[in-house]
């Protein structure tokens, strides 16, 4: 996927909770042997369902991401970048590398790492000025 | 089929089809994954294992949902499940006086066969309901294809020809 692509994804994303959450979790299974006969026939649980699950599997996640604190300067990143979606675009980028090689949608879970503040509690950022 | 046969087949199965969950925080409605039937009377229930990928993903419970409205937790017997065939093999501590054995030998499915099935749908805010279809392929391994499956809430069902061949 290019930028252009992705960066309309994450505004899609942005503006979409209910597809945002849910394609995070088709995105977790995308690549078992069986996903591509199952996916139209498997539920996907409701939005507030998926948000419980996110909890969870970012709580799993925790010490992976810490290095998004870190190595990616997460804190810094978001207060120079004003908009948004290119936050999100930078997170995304840095995720592929620290998730290795677990099953990701990382411009979903970039988009709810970045919109639902998982991140800045996670780097324990300072809250941002003006 | 007509509905009344679909009816007589759903009171005749219903004890027998389970809800399976996997919730956050035990409520089996929003767990809601998928059907599941009991192949033996001493509580062993068989599923599709794509209805229970939550529980390596996120560690969340297995809770079977019967009929009557009894909630069981349930055990993965992984060693009976085959992930890729898509099967998985759950135990509950619930005895039932009816079930649907796995045979050794099944009858042999032709295309064309007219097949029913009961099983929770989320097309019916996961409530029980009967469907009809027909087989639409059998390969050379006796793997059918059907169009039964009309939405998600189904997968793990037990499929019946009208001959009551259980597929």
């Amino acid at each position: 996927m290019n930028s252009k692509n992705r960066q309309l994804q994450i505004e899609n994303y942005l503006s979409n909770e209910d597809k945002l959450y849910q394609d995070w979790y088709t995105g977790l299974f995308e690549t078992s042997e069986e996903a591509q006969h199952t996916t139209e026939v498997g539920v996907i649980p409701d939005r507030d369902e998926l948000k419980k699950l996110f909890e969870k599997w970012f709580n799993n996640q925790k010490e992976n991401l810490k290095k998004l604190c870190v190595d990616y300067d997460y804190c810094q990143k978001r207060q120079q970048q004003e908009q948004q979606p290119f936050l999100v675009a930078a997170v995304a980028d840095g995720l592929a590398t620290v998730t290795g090689g677990i099953p990701l949608n990382v411009a979903a879970v970039a988009t709810i790492l970045v919109a639902g503040k998982f991140l800045d509690r996670l780097c324990d950022c300072p809250k941002k000025e003006g | 089929m007509n509905d009344n046969l679909k009816k007589l087949v759903q009171d005749e199965l219903k004890h027998i089809i389970v809800k399976v969950s996997l919730p956050t925080d035990f409520d089996v409605e929003a767990g809601f994954r998928g059907t599941g039937f009991f192949i033996t009377t001493d509580g062993y229930i068989l599923t599709a294992w794509h209805c229970i990928k939550d529980f390596f993903q996120f560690g969340n419970d297995i809770l079977i949902g019967c009929y009557d409205g009894e909630v069981f937790p349930g055990e993965l017997e992984q060693e009976k499940s085959i992930e890729k065939l898509d099967i998985a093999v759950i135990k509950i501590d619930h005895q039932i006086d009816k079930c649907i054995p796995l045979l050794k030998h099944v009858p042999k499915t032709y295309q064309g066969d007219e097949v029913v099935s009961v099983c929770y749908s989320e097309m019916y805010k996961n409530q029980i309901n009967c469907f009809s279809g027909e087989i639409s392929l059998v390969d050379a391994y006796n793997f059918v294809a059907t169009n039964v499956i009309q939405g998600p809430g189904q997968s793990g069902y037990s499929m019946h020809t009208s001959g009551e061949k259980f597929v």
